[in-house]
Parts: C-alpha cells; sequence; structure tokens
C-alpha cells in the first residue's frame, strides 16, 4: 500500500471495523479476523473502501464454498460510519460481479431516497451510474482512494 | 471525484460525504427492509446498535438491531399506536435471536393481535380470531411499504419525524 492509502485505511477502518484486518491485494479487499464455528465454519467481513463508502460483505466459508452472508453499506458522517442499508442472503455463493451489482443497487436506493426526502429530482439512470461508479471505485480504482 | 451532470457537487457531498465532513442531517431510508435507520451507536467493543422505524398511517414499530462482527440480531421489537400528534406504547417484546424478517413480521402481527384483542375484551366486544388474524395482517401490511414507490410517503413522514430527528 502507498502511504496515502495507508493513511486513509488507518482513519477510516476504526470507524468501520473494531476487528483488527489484513489485506488482500488480489481482491482489494480488507479481511476482519475469522470466527471458526464448533462445525468447522469460518466467518469474517471483508471491507472495500473508498473515502466516500465502505461496503462490508458477511462471509462464510463452509465445505468447499464460500456463501455471501450479507451485505452492509456505510457512508461516513465525519469520522463516524453510518449504515444507509444492508441485505442479507441464503445459500449465496460469493461471486464479486453479484457483490458490486447488489452494493451498487443498495447505494442507488439510498440515493434515491435521499434525493426523495430532501426534494431533489435526479433521474433514475443518472443515479444508477453513479452508484456503479462509487462502488467500483471502492472495489476496484485504488488510485481513487489516494484522491 | 465522480459527479453527475447537472447536479450540484453539494448535494452529492452533502449525501456521501468525503471522509471527515458531516454528513446531512436528513433521516436514512433502507429500501431492502422497507425501514427508516436511526439513533446509530458503536459501542466501544465494536458492537454498532441501530432502531428500524417502520410506520403506517396506525402504527410505529420501532426494531432494535444489533450488528456483532458477521451477525444481525434483533433484541426488541416496539409497537406504538398514534393518539392525536403523540404516539402510545401497545406493545413490546424481547427477541434477542439472529435477524430474521419472517420473526419480525410474526412478532409485529402478534403484538398488534394482542393490542387489539385486548382492547375488544376490554370494551366487551365479541371477537372473531379469524377475521382479526386476516385484519391484523393486511394493518402490518402497509407498514412495508416502498419510500421510492409510494407517493404518499411524505404526508406520512410528516407524523414519525419526531422519531427521525436530525441529530439521530
Amino acid at each position: 500500500m502507498n502511504n496515502s492509502l495507508a493513511n486513509l485505511v488507518n482513519q477510516t477502518l476504526p470507524a468501520v471495523s473494531n476487528s483488527s484486518v489484513t489485506y488482500n491485494a488480489d481482491r482489494n479487499m480488507f479481511l476482519t479476523t475469522g470466527y471458526t464455528s464448533a462445525a468447522g465454519n469460518t466467518y469474517f467481513q471483508g471491507i472495500h473502501l473508498s473515502n466516500r463508502l465502505a461496503i462490508v460483505f458477511d462471509i462464510g466459508i463452509g465445505y468447499a464454498y464460500t456463501f455471501l452472508n450479507g451485505m452492509k453499506l456505510y457512508c461516513f458522517d465525519g469520522t463516524q460510519k453510518k449504515l444507509i442499508g444492508s441485505r442479507f442472503y441464503s445459500c449465496r455463493c460469493y461471486c464479486d460481479s453479484f457483490a458490486r451489482r447488489e452494493a451498487a443497487e443498495i447505494l442507488c436506493e439510498y440515493l434515491k431516497s435521499q434525493a426523495k426526502l430532501i426534494g431533489t429530482i435526479i433521474s433514475d439512470s443518472q443515479l444508477e451510474e453513479y452508484a456503479m461508479s462509487q462502488v467500483l471505485s471502492a472495489a476496484t480504482n485504488r488510485p481513487r482512494l489516494t484522491a | 471525484m465522480a459527479n453527475i451532470s447537472g447536479v450540484s457537487n453539494n448535494f452529492l457531498d452533502s449525501i456521501l460525504p468525503p471522509y471527515g465532513n458531516p454528513r446531512v442531517k436528513t433521516p436514512i431510508w433502507n429500501e431492502s427492509q422497507h425501514m427508516f435507520i436511526t439513533d446509530q451507536y458503536t459501542s466501544a467493543a465494536g458492537n454498532t446498535y441501530y432502531l428500524g422505524v417502520r410506520f403506517s398511517d396506525r402504527f410505529v414499530t420501532i426494531l432494535h438491531i444489533g450488528l456483532y462482527h458477521n451477525w444481525t440480531y434483533i433484541n426488541e421489537v416496539e409497537m406504538y399506536a398514534f393518539d392525536e400528534h403523540e404516539r402510545t406504547l401497545i406493545g413490546k417484546t424481547t427477541i434477542d435471536q439472529f435477524y430474521n424478517e419472517g420473526v419480525v413480521r410474526s412478532t409485529t402481527e402478534n403484538l398488534l393481535q394482542n393490542y387489539i384483542e385486548g382492547q375488544m375484551k376490554l370494551n366487551g366486544s365479541s371477537i372473531d380470531y379469524e377475521q382479526l388474524q386476516i385484519q391484523v395482517k393486511g394493518l402490518v401490511d402497509k407498514s412495508y411499504f416502498s419510500l421510492l414507490e409510494d407517493t404518499n410517503t411524505a404526508k406520512r413522514l410528516e407524523a414519525v419525524k419526531p422519531l427521525l430527528l436530525p441529530n439521530k
């Protein structure tokens, strides 16, 4: 990690997760300390991070499969995290493209509801495009973290 | 940063601010769960607690939810009826188990049915339980509306605004 990214992570991860984390460079994802149940299944959280968004995946590894059990999206309010949306899944194998699509949908629902509550009119297609760009920025676009 | 053509960056910065900047004080709506998220709090142990608020024009349901590591728990369910512009507690129960929407819905239905049943008994009315169950399910269904699709939401929102205080 470069210095800017390291600084951002140090600043924001305590706001997102109280667990110690490791960084998985292949997936550009921070992983919390896992927990292995008596049945031998391992559970942990995977976190995509940008300077505006934290996407937290609840992941379980059981037998030969990696499952996505849930997803939570947080924005920031000062230095505090704010939950802005969540979904639960049952027997859903983890897949990057599915996870990103779902995260973009959750973010888009948040943006639409905020626009409605504030009284701003923005087209659905614009919000969908913006939501996907923010999710991709957190998931893949590392230089954006340094912007 | 990415922006939206024709839309002020102030709007985007207010609802999705960069880390360290304050977020605008509008209530947060979770469309996937059909409820507002309010009163968020993270303990020193790192567990996050918040209230989920659902409502219809007849009652308000408040869910006490906790996030611990990978798990989401439903701790308590409270129900309030309206008394003019105030809310009155009509039922409360502790669950303390993994969050399950089916359990939350059936708990809400039970609380509402118990309240109506109690009121009918106090009034000396005869009770058709089958009919009561159908009516209760219908009433609870109405609290699972979509903020994004329901054009009457803004009117209903006035009644619960005190629950969704700007500083929460």
